[in-house]
């Protein structure tokens, strides 16, 4: 499954430049609740994931992995506010600890996809000429190559972890940003003060890192921040083919897969990692519509 | 036209090279063989097996051989279902998930521009705001999750189309909406985004003006330019439907191609998983050029040559 | 605005409840499904998972095919469907040699499906074809029995030397390596079907792909039912054969089985009348057995299987037997059935499951923690905690990850020691255990036919699926000395002799004989459970007098009603 970035075109972006950018943004930002309050939602889910888990260990005394067998699924009370798993586990302790895989799962991946796609595009589009083509091509023909496949064999090769887990889902994503980067590298390449920095003899290593590339910052934000939901979504895609996280780790993915599956006789199963899953991408939507709203004042509404 | 068509086709030869080369590199890297199994399989008839597939030559001579046949058409033969070549099961489950995706297409496109519509043309009211969640629910719904619960509502409580299967129109319903629902929600976004560009722009303050009944307006005015995002969309969407039918195709046992995408590579079906993978890459690079050529037919400012 | 947005995401999430709580409404209906068949009263629906691999009894190695192949085949025995007790098939009667070794069968007057008459020369061809290893079979190892059947797979002898001779047209006569007591009935296996020899020869004429022969528009068959059409991964279509030599006792016209592998789905579609039957093979999900206890119509009956976890002995710290048997011991196999696999599986600690073929089963402890905690100290670890690290893999399935995360679980509670979960897919998971290159590593074996050899070869030093590292000369010495035995009572006590001794080393953890669980349309009759899931269509029939309510249905382990079984 491949996600798609939505409602983004480079050309849409506004390339202007200079610090009162950042500031218009960040007012504007302020002024749209909508996006405060997704803000203030996965800052909250974050502090949750990070801290719930002991929280919860200390004060109730569950954590995610110990099981019960005896005990086995039991539906919301208030020991159990999400209810138990199949195992007797408690819901609550597994949601947070699998929102935890899954947001850093999404962010990770999409800092990697930033980053190996802004400095292609940023590369390739600043060289120009055969550079430019034979970069783009390779682009090109990773587009073409069926994405999820190349994951999978990257997967099955590699092994699976955590970590290779990230990466993979980081290198085959990152041909949307350097797209992006490069269209507005090829414009702002012929600006004043670029051949300004060029005429007093700055590297072309110091012009792309110091000049280039803190001018496509707005968009390359923008596409991350529609990176990161489609990249948990790709997570929850890989569990539901056993290639995502390894047990007892949960993650978002992995519990609503197993909820899906047995949702006509445990409902809760499903409904809790469902409902956070759907709450969290929601507020990452959200605040990256608001994003992207701020840092481009023409598609205000 | 005509020659840049030609030109474009004929650029994409290398390109699919490339990913022959890569592919084949890829399915062999990876550990365990075709002919594993739990019971033990004497070595002398491993070796039988291997040799009709041509696995007991060197990799280069292998790679020859293969690319050789492929000029001729002939993908090889499965190992997982050794009575069937790969043409044979292309062709067999092609055309079914080219059926699904379709579904999945028109009612994408269906839902997602009457939603984009309504939202932009009501803009900021309760029925843009309902549209537009209507739209990220539909984004944020994991397609394993809105399978099982149409298959139990739809199927198992109302009784009103089969959980699973393939046949008849029935068949094609739930698996399409399934699919496509993803995709309406980011269209349903895209036509807003377009629709309210093109409300600012001057000919509609003209038409306006001028008294154009809004109708008008809406269908011939502002629909034709504010598509055009939806357009450049749907190159990557039309691809990520038919790579994206793997879970839905399992859902609800639809006899696609989408499953062999995941089994094949897991089955080690070398030639298979060579196959589907040409197959999808030769019809990504071909969509990708069909949508540049629409951009160019729908954009009076875009030249094409 | 915001709080208008707000508003109608609060009116989904309540739409999405509201639906989710229609979904799961429990009905009250005590059947699990439709109650009305939707197809005529000579038809039935049933689910075979998979696309087989192979449909041709030579090279035929998976249970998929395996299904097909034995309704649209007969051997020259069959199983009783409710006993698995070899009954006469082609071969009327049969000799047996004073040595248990050799056979002579009787075959009587039948014919193939095209008319031709079936000799005992496509019995020749078919088993010298099993052997060959020009057909490059994976199930060749099941010829082995047979004299000279080893040499000739290896290309020592020649294929005509086969133990298998044609006395005349009608009397087969086989002759054994060993005298083995279960023959008759591994002899109902699909892999010693009869193959038509004069179809080869025809298809040679034509220059049409010999290994395409049982695709339907070639197929000559002598079993029940013949296949008509062969939609690939959608569903196949199978007619009575009046050819057949018994056609008089089979009950249906036609027979649609789909190819549907998620058990959930299959699920579905039984739920919905899609399936009378979602087959033998289909295994329903752990987490439904409780749920699925209260409809009648739920079957479940024991299943000749045994699952077990291998250890590689070689690797420390599993190279230590205390080590493998404090594992072993910490495993709370009771709760494990009752609470994980839930489908009535029986806890054990036996490799042979109890009363096999009359074999006495050991009754090794099931669980005790307190010997394990001592042993593992007796090795030197007596807090578990400075044992490295162990892996344990599993091939990926929701069953298999259900019963590793407990099995995790309870190591780390009993001994305190961590291991490692590695899910790996399937090829990745046999390429990793034919390498060795695993700690723990989890398997299944089901019994080809009813008798303890089936399992305890599984140890033996020669033996390719023996993915343990674990080797003996007493233990080969004392299986070898039991084959030779013409005395069945006597060579069971060498048989429990040799697995004491083997498990006494704990080369292997054993956890639990399999059961089968089955939903079966209540208006669907001759099925019973048997332990090796063996169910020939040809004594199903759909019983169109049943009304939802009536109690005349009995328990799927016992026959419904009287079969005639023809001598």
């Amino acid at each position: 499954m491949k996600c798609i970035q939505v409602g983004l075109r480079s050309d849409e972006i506004d390339s202007r430049a200079g610090s009162s950018l950042w500031e218009d943004a960040w007012k504007r930002l302020q002024k749209n609740k909508l996006a405060w309050m997704s803000g203030l939602f996965l800052v909250l889910l974050g502090i949750g994931c990070c801290f719930g888990p002991a929280f919860l260990q200390v004060v109730w005394g569950y954590d995610d992995h110990t099981q019960n067998l005896a005990y086995g699924p039991q539906p919301p009370s208030l020991e159990h506010p999400f209810g138990t798993d199949f195992y007797g586990r408690d819901l609550l302790a597994r949601v947070l600890s699998g929102a935890r895989v899954s947001l850093s799962v999404g962010l990770l991946a999409a800092f990697v996809a930033a980053l190996i796609g802004t400095i292609y595009g940023a590369v390739s589009g600043y060289f120009g000429g055969v550079v430019d083509s034979l970069m783009m091509r390779i682009v090109d023909i990773l587009y073409a190559l069926p994405y999820m496949f190349l994951v999978i064999i990257l997967v099955t090769i590699l092994g699976k972890s955590l970590v290779l887990l990230f990466l993979a889902l980081g290198a085959v994503g990152w041909l949307l940003t350097a797209r992006v980067v490069r269209g507005q590298v090829l414009s702002l390449k012929e600006q004043d003060f670029v051949l300004a920095a060029r005429s007093l003899g700055t590297t072309n290593r110091g012009i792309i890192f110091e000049h280039l590339i803190p001018n496509t910052l707005s968009s390359v934000i923008v596409t991350f921040t529609l990176t990161v939901p489609s990249m948990i979504l790709q997570e929850a895609f890989l569990s539901f083919l056993g290639l995502g996280v390894q047990p007892p780790q949960p993650s978002l993915g992995s519990l609503i897969n197993d909820g899906a599956n047995q949702m006509l006789v445990f409902w809760w199963t499903l409904v809790f990692p469902g409902g956070i899953m759907a709450t969290m991408l929601f507020a990452l939507n959200f605040l990256g519509d608001g994003i992207r709203d701020a840092l481009d004042p023409r598609m205000k509404t | 036209m005509i020659r840049l068509l030609l030109r474009r086709l004929l650029e994409l030869v290398p390109t699919v090279l490339v990913i022959v080369v890569a592919s084949f590199a890829l399915v062999r890297l990876a550990p365990g063989s075709p002919f594993s199994s739990e019971k033990e399989i004497p070595a002398e008839i491993r070796q039988k097996l291997e040799a009709k597939y041509g696995f007991d030559k060197p990799l280069p001579e292998q790679f020859v051989r293969y690319l050789g046949n492929l000029l001729k058409g002939d993908l090889g033969l499965s190992t997982k279902y050794p009575q069937r070549t790969v043409n044979e099961i292309i062709a067999n489950g092609f055309p079914v998930s080219l059926t699904l995706a379709a579904v999945a297409l028109l009612w994408s496109l269906l839902v997602g521009i009457t939603a984009g519509i309504i939202g932009a043309i009501r803009q900021n009211t309760v029925w843009d705001y309902t549209a537009m969640t209507a739209a990220l629910v539909g984004i944020s719904v994991p397609s394993f999750v809105l399978g099982p619960l149409l298959v139990l509502v739809v199927s198992l409580r109302l009784h009103m189309l089969p959980p699973a299967g393939w046949g008849d129109w029935h068949h094609v319903i739930l698996p399409g909406l399934t699919l496509g629902t993803i995709y309406a929600g980011s269209i349903a976004r895209l036509m807003r985004g377009g629709m309210l560009d093109v409300v600012r722009s001057d000919f509609i303050r003209t038409a306006r003006a001028k008294g154009v009944a809004e109708w008008t307006i809406v269908w011939r005015h502002m629909f034709p330019t504010a598509i055009l995002p939806v357009v450049s969309y749907l190159g990557p969407a039309i691809a990520s439907m038919l790579t994206g039918s793997v879970v839905v195709e399992k859902i609800f046992n639809v006899p696609g191609i989408g499953p062999y995408f995941v089994d094949a590579a897991f089955n080690r079906d070398y030639f298979l998983v060579m196959g589907i993978v040409l197959l999808y890459a030769f019809f990504l690079l071909l969509l990708n050029l069909v949508v540049d050529v629409l951009y160019g037919f729908l954009d009076p400012r875009v030249d094409v040559s | 605005m915001h709080k208008t947005t707000f508003q109608s995401y609060v009116v989904f999430v309540l739409t999405f409840i509201t639906v989710l709580a229609t979904g799961c409404q429990q009905q009250s209906s005590p059947y699990f499904g439709t109650v009305k068949p939707r197809h005529g009263p000579k038809e039935i629906w049933i689910n075979n998972s998979s696309e087989p691999e192979w449909l041709d009894p030579g090279r035929c190695s998976d249970s998929t095919g395996g299904e097909i192949i034995w309704n649209t085949f007969e051997g020259l025995v069959q199983a009783h469907p409710a006993t698995l007790k070899p009954l006469p098939a082609i071969a009327t009667h049969w000799d047996i040699s004073d040595d248990g070794r050799v056979y002579r069968f009787y075959l009587r007057p039948s014919f193939w499906s095209d008319g031709h008459p079936l000799t005992a020369d496509d019995f020749v061809f078919a088993l010298r074809r099993l052997v060959d290893p020009q057909t490059g079979s994976k199930y060749a190892s099941n010829g082995f029995i047979f004299k000279k059947g080893l040499a000739i797979s290896r290309g020592e002898a020649a294929v005509n030397s086969l133990g298998v001779r044609a006395l005349d047209s009608r009397t087969l006569e086989i002759e054994l390596v060993d005298p083995l007591p279960y023959f008759l009935n591994f002899l109902s296996f699909y892999s010693f079907m009869p193959i038509p020899q004069h179809l080869f020869q025809n298809l040679q004429e034509r220059g049409i792909d010999q290994d395409l022969w049982t695709r339907p528009e070639h197929v000559v068959c002598n079993g029940a039912f013949q296949m008509t059409d062969w939609q690939f991964r959608q569903h196949m279509t199978f007619e009575k054969n009046m050819k057949y030599w018994d056609a008089d006792s089979v009950k249906l016209d036609r027979v649609r089985v789909a190819m549907v592998e998620s058990s959930t789905t299959a699920m579905n579609m039984y739920v919905a009348g899609e399936f009378d039957w979602p087959g033998g093979s289909t295994s329903l999900p752990a987490e439904f057995m409780d749920h699925l206890e209260s409809y009648k119509d739920f079957h479940r009956h024991p299943y000749l299987g045994v699952y077990f976890y291998w250890i590689n002995t070689t690797k420390p710290p599993l190279d230590d037997p205390l080590v493998r048997r404090a594992l072993s011991l910490a495993i709370d196999r009771d709760s494990l059935v009752k609470h994980v696999t839930r489908g009535g599986q029986i806890g054990s600690s036996d490799l042979v499951p109890d009363g096999l073929a009359g074999y006495e089963g050991l009754y090794l402890p099931v669980y005790d923690p307190a010997e394990a905690r001592r042993l593992l100290a007796e090795a030197g670890y007596p807090t578990g905690q400075d044992l490295p690290e162990v892996t344990l893999s599993f091939n990926t399935s929701e069953g298999h990850k259900q019963v590793a995360e407990a099995i995790q679980a309870m190591w780390q509670q009993e001994l305190g020691i961590t291991v490692e979960l590695e899910n790996q897919e399937w090829k990745v998971f046999l390429a990793n255990a034919e390498q060795m290159n695993f700690q723990i590593s989890r398997m299944g074996w089901i019994g080809d036919y009813a008798d303890p050899y089936t399992f305890l070869e599984l140890l033996t030093s020669d033996c390719g699926n023996n993915h343990s590292n674990w080797s003996s000369k007493t233990y080969d010495a004392l299986l070898e000395q039991a084959n030779q035995h013409n005395d069945p009572e006597e060579r069971l006590k060498i048989l429990r002799k040799a697995e004491a001794f083997a498990l006494a080393e704990q080369p292997l953890i054993p956890l639990y004989v399999y059961t089968r669980t089955q939903l079966i349309k209540p208006y669907v009759q001759g099925i019973w459970g048997n332990h090796q899931d063996r169910h020939p269509w040809k004594y199903m029939w759909i019983d169109e007098s049943f009304e939802p309510g009536e109690e005349n249905i009995e328990s799927v382990n016992t026959p419904r009603k009287a079969i005639q079984v023809h001598k």
